[in-house]
């Protein structure tokens, strides 16, 4: 009685096994497969098979009993099924699936079979396919004749189409959607969540950040943050990152352009780059905004950052109105920034004009290279950041930015009005610095 | 060539349509491959043996393609003509195998996949044999010309955005002639391109290629203990799967259309942790040690590569593959990492003793 029962079960689970079967068998090629794209294979042959009436028509994995599950006989439903819709690329699709299978399957009696046998074949066909190379064996067999399946279609319908659970778990998607997204322009959210801690001590402790009207920044949607720059060692890009991901109430993510002297100056350029710098550029930038991302740009540049203790909360050139032509191109809006506080953070006192390392310029402060690297520890001073509200450039078209005199015009503006916040915020301090440095 | 693309778009789209069939449309189509016994060339062979509307395989080179990828040596439909593209009369036996055959489409793949320290050679071979194979096809007037090109062409340069376009010029490093010469075909391929409009021209510029099988610069770099790299930097890197690279070609002559497309895997890696899913150690070595040493193995012919490739340990050379997917109809079915995972699965059996080389 009970070794019964236990035989009901071993065949129910037999039954129920194609999957397991599959995931578990070697690779027949010398070419190494990775399992879930072995599963998530099978799935995306037998969606280019009959990927349209696969939703209604396909049967329960476990009633395979039934003639209407096995597979040609889906196939021949499919044939009828394409006649009555009057595809007849559909229709001769589905034929030629049962001509191939008559001609290589002979003994392909139920779908666990079949997609075992389909997937030999398909690997031993002269390579593994994994499911998106079958996006490309679809566009192969639409070259061929076959026309009727679009690729992307494939790809859609047949996600989950054989299970969703499996796909998700196992899948070759489900390993892309948990695997650790590095993104494209390098920045890797596992890499900050390990400095979150230190970051935010910085931000909070260290600098004690304030930030005044941080909701200017639209909620959504691409935007131009522009803010000063300042400090031998630029840490504004990162306190202003800190001040979005901790203070924005909605958005998580700000993308800063970086000169080149910090992107390519070993250890720095990739620490920063991590975190979400991303070198300065008129193409990246672009590829930044067209993704509706945020994104902070300093435009005076290196002048910015070389800039006397002396002359502090001057503002320099800001570049040539690159961002300008930016917004204007992409349709963004801009959102004036003032930071103050970074400018005393390393107070450069001289400029020692030797190149090396990739630095233009080797910093001369009170402390550096007096105490040596230790030196170029940031100063505890209180930073304020202010965002002003977007300067709408609605009115503008995206031709005005060939426009040098309009693009004069605006980048002289935002300037000014940058120029005017600085200046509110270091009047607002009730402290001044000491101006032993000559300033 | 871009010209030519406007132009197309200018007669509208079923002037573009027409023209697609005037190849297509005639369905039995006879390829040439140049440098046929290569990792592409040998694949392709089999892959075309399998296409029914292919009636002839032209494979040229100076040894027969045999061994990986053609298990059985060549099929049926292929001939094999023993060219050197290297010999000052190739032009005129070229012409005469494409004149004998009625070869309508060239894949052009005679290129060397690793540095040389034969350079007069590999000038001869890649400049001048892109040279002469133009100028055969210009001769005898085929229909469709593919050429192999490399995004590494882009050069690793400081001033590069994190996606070069296919508009961005080829740089390559200044002095390292193995990439000089690749531009050179390039640059001698547009104008071919500009000079004969009655011929479409396809230019894949294929990303770094990864895989089980494939023997290139990045394997060899990859299968050592310990890798080195530039101390303080940590590009990203982006690679393609060799099976990509062969669909590329074989669905550019599927699909012939005209202009030069980026062939890459979907998303980038940083070079610390490619190294770390081979399971490798790093050996990060400050970038003028590193040069100098590797100037010196390589003159050593030690090294796999001279020394201005450490460059690219260091600077981006990443290009977008936006154009290839939209305009060519191709997505590579690897992404960066699944390419390197796929590599580092033969690397693994091979270190096992349960794969050959």
């Amino acid at each position: 009685m009970s070794d019964e029962r236990i035989d009901n079960k071993v065949c129910v689970q037999r039954n129920k096994r194609p999957a397991a079967r599959r995931s578990t068998s070697p690779a027949p090629s010398a070419c190494a497969v990775d399992e879930p794209s072995c599963l998530s294979s099978d799935a995306q042959l037998s969606g280019i098979f009959g990927p349209e009436p696969s939703q209604e028509a396909r049967p329960k994995s476990d009633d395979v009993s039934e003639p209407q599950g096995t597979f040609e006989a889906r196939l021949h439903a499919l044939v009828k099924e394409a006649e009555g819709v009057g595809d007849p690329a559909l229709r001769a699709l589905a034929i030629e699936s049962l001509n191939r299978i008559a001609r290589t399957l002979p003994d392909a009696v139920d779908e666990g079979q079949l997609s075992q046998a389909t997937h030999e074949r398909a690997i031993g066909a002269g390579g593994i396919l994994p499911p998106r190379a079958l996006v490309t064996q679809a566009a192969h067999e639409r070259a061929l004749g076959r026309e009727s399946v679009e690729e992307r279609e494939v790809n859609d319908a047949t996600i989950g189409s054989f299970s969703k659970f499996f796909e998700h778990r196992w899948g070759r998607d489900g390993v892309r959607e948990r695997s650790e997204p590095i993104d494209e322009f390098g920045y890797s959210p596992d890499f900050e969540a390990r400095l979150l801690g230190v970051l935010k001590q910085m931000y909070r402790r260290w600098f004690r950040v304030s930030v005044q009207g941080i909701g200017e920044i639209p909620s959504q949607g691409r935007a131009i943050l522009v803010a000063n720059h300042g400090g031998a060692v630029p840490w504004d890009g990162l306190m202003l990152k800190m001040a979005v991901k901790l203070d924005h109430p909605s958005r998580h993510e700000l993308r800063w352009l970086a000169e080149d002297f910090i992107f390519h100056t070993p250890f720095v350029g990739t620490f920063v780059n991590r975190l979400g710098a991303v070198r300065a550029c008129q193409e990246n930038a672009e590829r930044l905004l067209h993704q509706d991302r945020l994104v902070a740009v300093f435009p005076e540049g290196i002048q910015g950052v070389g800039r006397l203790y002396s002359e502090r909360y001057r503002l320099r050139r800001f570049g040539r109105g690159g961002y300008i032509k930016l917004a204007l191109r992409s349709g963004s809006p801009i959102v004036p920034v003032a930071i103050v506080g970074a400018e005393e953070v390393n107070p450069l006192v001289f400029k020692l004009e030797v190149r090396g390392l990739g630095l233009p310029f080797w910093p001369i402060t009170p402390t550096f290279p007096l105490f040596g690297p230790i030196g170029l520890m940031p100063a505890p001073v209180k930073w304020r950041i202010l965002v002003g509200s977007p300067i709408d450039l609605s009115r503008y078209r995206s031709e005005h930015a060939e426009d040098a005199h309009v693009v004069h015009q605006l980048n002289d503006l935002v300037r000014a009005q940058i120029q005017t916040m600085v200046d509110k915020l270091v009047d607002e301090r009730a402290y001044r610095f000491p101006s032993m440095f000559g300033g | 060539m871009s010209s030519k693309r406007d132009a197309i778009e200018t007669f509208g789209p079923e002037a573009e349509s027409h023209r697609r069939e005037k190849i297509v449309g005639r369905r039995a189509r006879v390829v040439a491959l140049t440098g046929a016994d290569s990792l592409i060339g040998r694949n392709l062979i089999a892959l075309l043996e399998e296409d029914h509307f292919v009636e002839r395989v032209v494979a040229l080179d100076i040894s027969l393609p045999e061994g990986a990828g053609l298990p059985k040596g060549l099929g049926s439909k292929s001939r094999f003509y023993k060219v050197d593209l290297t010999r000052p009369g190739v032009g005129a036996r070229l012409v005469e195998i494409f004149q004998t055959e009625s070869v309508e489409t060239v894949v052009h793949l005679a290129f060397l996949s690793n540095p040389v320290h034969a350079l007069a050679w590999s000038h001869e071979l890649e400049s001048a044999g892109t040279m002469h194979v133009l100028n055969a096809c210009g001769d005898h007037g085929i229909a469709h010309f593919i050429l192999a090109s490399q995004t590494m062409l882009y050069g690793p340069l400081p001033q590069n955005p994190n996606f070069l376009t296919e508009e961005h010029p080829l740089r390559g490093i200044r002095g390292s002639s193995c990439l000089t010469d690749k531009i050179q075909a390039e640059h001698e391929t547009s104008r071919f391109s500009e000079a004969y409009p009655q011929t479409l021209v396809t230019v894949l510029r294929l990303a770094p290629i990864i895989g089980p099988t494939v023997s290139n610069l990045v394997t060899k770099w990859l299968s050592r203990r310990l890798v080195p790299t530039v101390l303080g930097f940590d590009p990203l890197i982006q690679l393609l799967h060799e099976m990509d690279a062969i669909a590329a070609f074989k669905h550019a002559l599927d699909h012939p259309t005209e202009g030069v497309f980026n062939v890459v895997g979907e998303g980038v890696l940083p070079l610390s942790k490619v190294i770390k899913l081979a399971g490798r150690f790093m050996l990060p070595v400050p970038e003028s040690v590193l040069h100098t040493a590797t100037r010196l193995l390589w003159s050593l012919r030690v090294a796999d590569a001279p020394a201005e490739f450490v460059r690219y340990l260091r600077y981006l050379c990443v290009a977008d593959g936006q154009r290839c997917m939209e305009e060519l109809g191709l997505v590579p079915a690897f992404s960066t990492r699944e390419a390197v995972l796929d590599f580092v699965g033969a690397l693994r059996m091979r270190e096992a003793r349960l794969l050959g080389r």
